[in-house]
């Protein structure tokens, strides 16, 4: 994939472009926000990593301009420890998510990839399927290899999440925001508990495992190796 | 230098360029009146000309000299000057010395060169001629006098001037008088500010309540002031807990890094330091996080994106994620909450509000307790409770869980930063619902008490707290009545529960603040007196006992409202007022006049009764503690007292002027030079301000009856000769102006507030 990063802390960017590099992604940097928005503007990328302080021009401006500009590349804002209203600021510019520095780095790639993911055209799908197991949004059922789960509407949309994203790691944090809605961290092992509980629903009793643990990064629906 | 402040205002220049508008339409209006009438009272002067002319010439065909004679021995009303000359020049008949023989029109200079044998009045006359060759070759000029004509002139060109300058004067006196009443309240902000930019944040602005533009700018710098003092007050306690607290993570991280440079020999010693001080970085960092959190919810700034939400199904949802967690943990979480409940609040803060108390409760059970969560209604809107059966808080800790890092002896073992219960009490305070800890036998209940809002009527605001309004109510009876304490900030959120207090019922002063506005609507009552008082006892021959009789009941009448009045009324206040003074007027007269007592042994008589309401006022206040100012005893003294020295005003104003033998003008000047001396006093020495108050009370009284003389006396003796019905009309509307116009409010007389000093 090709990246644009937006970020003026030198250390900071070195370790995500090197980290990036590492994945085998191709990292545009641009150091202000000015030049940000020159190679935002006149490139393509498959997403773009915005800083929300910059010297010049702020994150916020820039994705508004690009925004205005018809570009809808999908925006990653990094914002800062704490702020509440940051999110809702960063996703009225035109934002697609947002990350709070200081970050994993595990939580940095699966966002950035889950964004890459959302921005290649799909057809509305209607059904979710990973191997054997399918998820039917419009029956709102759930099957595997032809035997019906009865799932809670919490399990579903749990299910629903981590298919959506199926081979993609998905972390703790981005299913505690898009199933639960906790847009912080929760003192007790919520995510551990439900997922626990949907592995005993969809992987008991049936072939091979789908729901996978990635240690130090997250979840990822997959079919078994 | 720079000019005085108040002819920088913006009220005073204003005022001055309404003067100067003023003062040029008067002068185009003085311009085409004098050329006009001027023009007509020409026009008038050549046309008798012209027809004396005409009629000499008709009757006079045969013999001219003889006409001329008959007409200067008969009295006619138009006085004509006459001169005729034979064809050479030589003068024939006439008043007139000779003249040069000169067709039509023309100015004769001086009637006494000329020979004039009589002038009606004294002074420059000017003559018009009209000459005219008579058949026969002899010369006929008459002439009259212009003088009456340009008196007119002058007269009208006088009244102008005069109207003009009263018309600046007045406006520029307005002007100064309303910018220096707009001055002192600016200045009061201004003073209140600078003391806060020095550093006093508790300083506040004191409102007068009047709920003008002024008052209400200085409530909302208030309430503005209240909000930054807030927010600075978190600040300093989120930088004061960072201090504290965030230095124990820090230096175990530290700690921690150390040792491991020193003792770690292995790389999985290495690696088991760095997941150390990895993990010890997150509790730092996660402190941190929730502090600013805290900060940021206690700004209030979230405030501005409630929205209405179905509070039931959020916990409904909470209760079904919780109870799965709840049964790994081995205990039970139930619930019962009523389904269809909305509140206005912001859904992510009463998520983690409510995410706290659950965890809470399951982090600090045993194994096998049982957490509860419901949501009712009651008669004050949604109770919201989480509760369990656990070791509970003891009650004396209860205050102390919602401060930050505040954690009990018993749970310091259990990870957790102290911030949870802070979180929950800054979010509930944010959805102005009231938390409230509480014993659940065993165990822990925790309660909130939320404004209810019914499902799709945004229109209705919800109910505001009882509480909350009593403490506002509260506060701004303060601000009235003790201005001199400024506002406390109330900022204790607890403290706002206990504010239940009732507000005292009987409290604000009944009678108006005395300022300058005070003076001139008193002079304008007193003015009023006087031409009513004159209209019934001397227009309507009424004589002076029917119009004290009259006056003196509508005055007790009025006194008896007055008192009986819950609060301070403008209009009912100054009717009062005016009829104390038409009384007064009346009585005075009456005394002086009818009675025979005469001015001098009236105005003492007076002095006399004046000093005795006064003493007997000071002496029953004295011996009696006043805790409210208008007790029906207080303001009858007050009545009485402000009736006898408006009586005395007039007597003295009399004696003054016929006894003194000043006459009016004089006693004006009088009574002028001793009010500028009363205002001396008031502003440079510490004279009691009881005996100031009166004195001027007494003093604008012979100023307002010279007022009222100059408003109904004939024109030639400098009055305005308006008909005394007219001139009180006039008198009384310009004092509902008045009253309309300068702010009114209830305020301490100086004699009370010293009175209840010297009884206290």
């Amino acid at each position: 994939m090709k990246l644009l990063l937006i970020e003026d802390d030198m250390a900071t960017a070195g370790h995500i472009i090197k980290s990036l590099h590492q994945h085998g992604h191709v990292v545009d940097h641009a150091q202000n926000g000015r030049d940000g928005l020159f190679l935002a503007g006149g490139e393509t990328y498959d997403v773009m990593i915005v800083d929300r302080m910059l010297p010049g021009l702020d994150g916020l401006g820039i994705v508004k301009t690009i925004r205005g500009a018809g570009v809808k590349t999908p925006v990653l804002f990094l914002t800062t420890l704490g702020g509440i209203d940051d999110r809702v600021e960063g996703l009225e510019a035109g934002g697609d998510d947002y990350l709070v520095k200081p970050f994993a780095f595990a939580e940095l790639i699966a966002r950035v990839n889950a964004l890459a993911r959302r921005s290649s055209p799909t057809e509305v799908q209607t059904l979710l399927r990973v191997a054997d197991l399918e998820l039917d949004l419009l029956k709102r059922s759930v099957a595997r290899g032809g035997k019906r789960i009865d799932l809670q509407p919490q399990e579903f949309k749990l299910l629903e999440y981590l298919m959506r994203h199926s081979g993609r790691v998905v972390t703790r944090t981005m299913l505690l925001e898009s199933v639960w809605e906790f847009h912080f961290d929760p003192q007790t092992t919520v995510v551990e508990t439900h997922i626990s509980r949907l592995r005993s629903k969809i992987d008991q009793g049936f072939g091979g495992p789908l729901i996978h643990t990635v240690r130090g990064a997250g979840y990822c629906v997959r079919e078994a190796a | 230098m720079k000019p005085p402040r108040f002819i920088r205002t913006t009220s005073f220049r204003l005022t001055a360029l309404y003067a100067g508008l003023f003062a040029a339409s008067a002068a185009v209006l003085f311009g085409i009146v004098y050329w006009v009438t001027g023009g007509v009272l020409h026009e008038q002067v050549r046309l008798s000309l012209q027809s004396e002319m005409a009629s000499l010439e008709a009757e006079g065909s045969g013999d001219f000299p003889a006409e001329v004679k008959v007409r200067l021995a008969s009295p006619s009303p138009q006085p004509f000057y006459y001169s005729l000359q034979d064809s050479s020049g030589r003068p024939i008949a006439g008043n007139l010395a000779a003249l040069d023989t000169i067709e039509g029109w023309r100015e004769l200079p001086n009637s006494a060169e000329l020979g004039a044998a009589t002038a009606p009045e004294k002074g420059d006359h000017d003559l018009l001629a009209l000459g005219r060759r008579l058949p026969g070759g002899s010369f006929l000029t008459v002439a009259t006098d212009t003088y009456r004509v340009r008196k007119a002139e002058d007269a009208i060109a006088r009244s102008f001037a005069w109207a003009a300058g009263a018309t600046i004067l007045l406006a520029l006196v307005g002007g100064m008088t309303l910018s220096q009443g707009f001055l002192r309240r600016v200045d009061e902000i201004n003073r209140a500010t600078s003391a806060i930019m020095r550093g006093d944040l508790a300083n506040r602005i004191q409102t007068t309540g009047t709920g003008d533009e002024l008052d209400q700018l200085g409530r909302n710098l208030n309430a503005m002031l209240d909000r930054v003092q807030g927010l600075m007050d978190g600040l300093k306690q989120v930088s004061n807990d960072i201090a504290h607290d965030l230095r124990t993570p820090l230096s175990r991280l530290k700690q921690g890094l150390e040792e491991g440079r020193l003792e770690a020999t292995s790389v999985q010693d290495y690696e088991q330091a760095v997941d150390q001080a990895l993990e010890d970085a997150d509790i730092a960092l996660s402190t941190f996080g929730a502090l600013l959190r805290i900060a940021q919810i206690e700004s209030g700034t979230r405030r501005a994106n409630f929205v209405e939400l179905d509070l039931s199904s959020l916990l409904a949802t909470l209760a079904t994620t919780y109870s799965a967690v709840a049964e790994d943990l081995g205990k039970t979480l139930t619930s019962s909450v009523d389904v269809g409940h909305y509140v206005r609040g912001d859904r992510e803060l009463l998520t983690q509000l409510f995410v706290n108390l659950i965890e809470n409760a399951l982090r600090h059970t045993p194994a096998g307790a049982t957490v509860g969560m419901s949501l009712r209604k009651n008669e004050h809107g949604l109770i919201a409770d989480v509760f369990d059966d656990g070791p509970g808080i003891p009650e004396t800790e209860h205050e102390n869980v919602f401060r930050r890092f505040y954690r009990l002896e018993a749970s310091r073992s259990t990870p957790g930063s102290g911030l949870g219960l802070a979180l929950v009490a800054s979010v509930a305070d944010l959805h102005s619902a009231p938390i409230e800890l509480a014993d659940n036998c065993p165990g822990l209940r925790v309660t909130l008490q939320f404004n209810a809002c019914a499902r799709h009527s945004s229109f209705r605001s919800p109910p505001i707290k009882k509480t909350a309004v009593q403490t506002w109510g509260k506060r701004l009876l303060k601000s009235l009545s003790a201005p001199d304490v400024p506002n406390r900030h109330e900022s204790d959120r607890k403290q706002l529960g206990k504010d239940m207090a009732c507000i005292p019922e009987h409290y604000a002063s009944k009678v108006p603040e005395v300022t300058l506005g005070f003076w001139i609507i008193k002079i304008l009552a007193t003015t009023l007196g006087e031409t009513g008082g004159d209209t019934v006892t001397m227009t309507m021959d009424l004589g002076y006992l029917t119009g004290t009789a009259i006056f003196l009941s509508a005055l007790v009448v009025l006194v008896a409202i007055q008192i009986a009045a819950k609060k301070f009324h403008p209009f009912l206040y100054w009717s009062v007022i005016v009829a104390s003074t038409t009384a007064g007027t009346t009585m005075a007269d009456f005394a002086t006049r009818s009675l025979g007592i005469g001015y001098t042994g009236g105005s003492l008589l007076l002095f006399a009764c004046l000093m005795a309401v006064l003493g007997l006022w000071y002496w029953r206040l004295g011996s009696t503690s006043v805790e409210t100012v208008n007790t029906p005893k207080v303001e009858a003294f007050y009545w009485a007292a402000i009736t006898f020295s408006q009586t005395l005003g007039t007597a003295l104003g009399d004696w003054i002027a016929d006894t003194g033998g000043l006459g009016y003008q004089g006693g004006a000047l009088v009574f002028a030079a001793g009010l500028a001396a009363l205002a001396a006093a008031y502003y440079w020495t510490d004279v009691s301000r009881v005996l100031l108050f009166w004195a001027a009370f007494i003093l604008t009284r012979p100023l307002g009856a010279t007022l009222g003389d100059f408003l109904d006396k004939p024109l030639d003796h400098g009055g305005l000769a308006l008909s005394r019905p007219l001139a009180s009309a006039v008198i009384a509307a310009v004092m509902i102006v008045c009253i309309l116009i300068l702010p009114q409010r209830a305020g301490d007389h100086p004699q009370r507030s010293e009175q209840t000093a010297g009884g206290a």
